[in-house]
């Protein structure tokens, strides 16, 4: 796979939640790669890209995401193993028990192709913990990042992995 | 440009603690990452079990070899080298696995672990050349080339 010199998202790039490479650099790795992705795929990359970047909508991230995985993880399965711990350390699940209870969080764990069964799986996650699920909802959102200065291990991480 | 270094130069790194920093993160590094490897090489599982499994052994072995000898260069130096189970996991701070995983992850987290030891090593192996202590540079860059391969070895057995 051809390296991309830059990290795209240096500024943002926080090394508890990145994995060593994040997300944004993994893409445009893909991106870069000839042949790597094309026709279709190569569409849906830059819709994953655009949503990472800006960070709002986690569920259509995480349904585009399931999407490419469903598509590209058996060519690149090591670029969508850096995608999924950037992910889980990125997203989280807010279950609220009924629509007026407090949300609880839920980590999301990515062992399923389709958002549906994370969905499936973060409510059971929900339920072991004691919680009754009278008539639950289930949002999935990103995780607020510290955008605070960057400390030397944040620079070094982005460094290494360029 | 001298092959050998000087009792000064030996001096000098000795009394380097960046470098004593940077050479026990190594270490720690080389020992965590053992310690996941030996994990995946009991649990791994699937169609590249057999292969896996010995590969992993040949890996372990290795880094405990390594371990040793990082551990004799910082007393080489006068320094001490760090130990006990908890301080090396802290020190290292590698993401420790969630086993059971699928052999694939196995060896995706494993790649991923061995570029954090190669980026601490990078700057192990930078800060011996900034104090001319060419030993401990040729141990690191030694160190760099295992990894290296590991890593290719790796990596060439997720491509499809």
């Amino acid at each position: 796979m051809a390296e991309v010199k830059a990290c795209s998202c240096a500024a943002d790039c926080i090394p508890e939640f990145c994995d060593w490479k994040c997300a944004l650099r993994v893409v445009d790795e893909l991106l870069a790669t000839p042949g790597a992705v094309t026709g279709d795929d190569t569409d849906l990359l830059l819709d994953f890209r655009s949503l990472i970047r800006q960070q709002k909508n986690a569920e259509a991230t995480l349904r585009v995401f399931c999407e490419l995985r469903r598509r590209l993880e058996v060519k690149h399965y090591l670029a969508f193993y850096r995608l999924r711990s950037w992910l889980k350390n990125h997203l989280l699940a807010e279950v609220r028990a009924c629509p007026a209870a407090a949300p609880e969080q839920i980590p999301v764990r990515l062992n399923f192709y389709c958002v549906e069964a994370v969905r499936r799986d973060c409510l059971c996650a929900a339920a072991e913990r004691g919680n009754v699920l009278l008539a639950p909802r289930l949002n999935f959102v990103f995780r607020p990042i510290n955008k605070g200065p960057r400390t030397l291990s944040a620079a070094t991480v982005c460094a290494s992995s360029a | 440009m001298s092959t050998t270094t000087s009792p000064q130069t030996t001096k000098s790194a000795r009394k380097d603690t960046r470098l004593v920093e940077a050479l026990n993160l190594t270490l720690a590094d080389s020992y965590a990452l053992m310690g996941l490897t030996h994990l995946a090489h009991w649990n791994v599982e699937g169609p590249g079990f057999f292969f896996l499994h010995k590969a992993f052994e040949e890996q372990y072995e290795q880094l405990f070899e390594a371990v040793d000898e990082i551990a004799e260069r910082l007393r080489a130096l006068e320094a001490y080298a760090i130990g006990g189970l908890g301080k090396l996991a802290q020190t290292a701070g590698l993401e420790e696995f969630k086993a059971p995983m699928a052999q694939n992850d196995y060896v995706a987290a494993l790649i991923v672990a061995h570029e954090k030891v190669m980026a601490d090593l990078t700057r192990a192996r930078d800060l011996a050349g900034e104090v001319n202590d060419l030993e401990t540079q040729d141990l690191m860059i030694g160190r760099l080339q295992w990894h290296a391969k590991t890593v290719w070895m790796l990596k060439s057995f997720l491509k499809n």
